[in-house]
């Protein structure tokens, strides 16, 4: 996905570790959501407006 | 956050992750999502859980399942995340309920898991006042999480 970065670290587990099961493609199409579209918009209106906790800096921690 | 979860499967961003709900009403596909809402100054996702109706081929997250098996899905969400954070280390995760009752379901099952939390995740609660380190007994109307180890 554009616009995000994939940190991985030591000790994480491998690619793989998660088990595999049967899940249809169109669970993963973001476009069967019908709902997906409200819901960021909300999410993005509360990080509008009430921003990210403070740290003791003052600053997002 | 290591109690008895659903097997899951991540998609290759690990951005989504599906399982089976295996309660009294049969197998149910589930779908947790992580979706960006804000890339700079800090990775902001909020996660949404959500059933995949196969006769549809809609996901829904305005579906009541019952499927008495909460708490087990409750530990498949906290896996997901841990899974999920490992990759976007330092990543916010916003959690909201769709109704105040899953708000409050959720707000529950933070607190029966507040000191297993803590050692893995800085977690607030978010307040007419705005964001407050969670805390039980109290609440709020979302949730956010981000990993400290």
């Amino acid at each position: 996905m554009s616009g995000t970065k994939v940190k991985k670290r030591r000790g994480d587990a491998p690619e793989g570790d998660v088990p595999k099961i049967n899940v249809p493609q169109w669970v993963w199409d973001r476009n069967n959501d019908p709902n997906a579209k409200k819901r960021m918009e909300t999410a993005k209106k509360i990080i509008a407006v009430h921003g990210l906790p403070k740290g003791r800096d003052g600053k997002a921690s | 956050m290591n109690s008895e979860h659903y097997p899951l499967r991540a998609s290759d961003d690990y951005l989504s992750y599906s399982f089976l709900s295996l309660g009294h009403r049969g197998p149910i596909l589930k779908v947790i999502t992580f979706d960006p809402i804000e890339a700079e100054p800090h990775q902001v996702f909020n996660l949404s859980l959500a059933d995949a109706d196969n006769a549809t081929k809609q996901i829904r997250d305005d579906v009541i399942s019952d499927n008495g098996d909460k708490n087990k899905i409750i530990e498949t969400v906290a896996e997901s995340i841990n899974i999920f954070s490992g990759h976007y280390f330092k990543a916010y995760i916003l959690i909201r309920g769709n109704s105040s009752s899953r708000n409050r379901m959720y707000q529950m099952a933070i607190a029966s898991r507040l000191e297993k939390i803590r050692l893995r995740y800085e977690i607030y609660g978010l307040t007419k006042m705005g964001w407050q380190a969670f805390l039980k007994n109290q609440n709020y109307e979302g949730f956010l999480l981000r990993r400290n180890d």
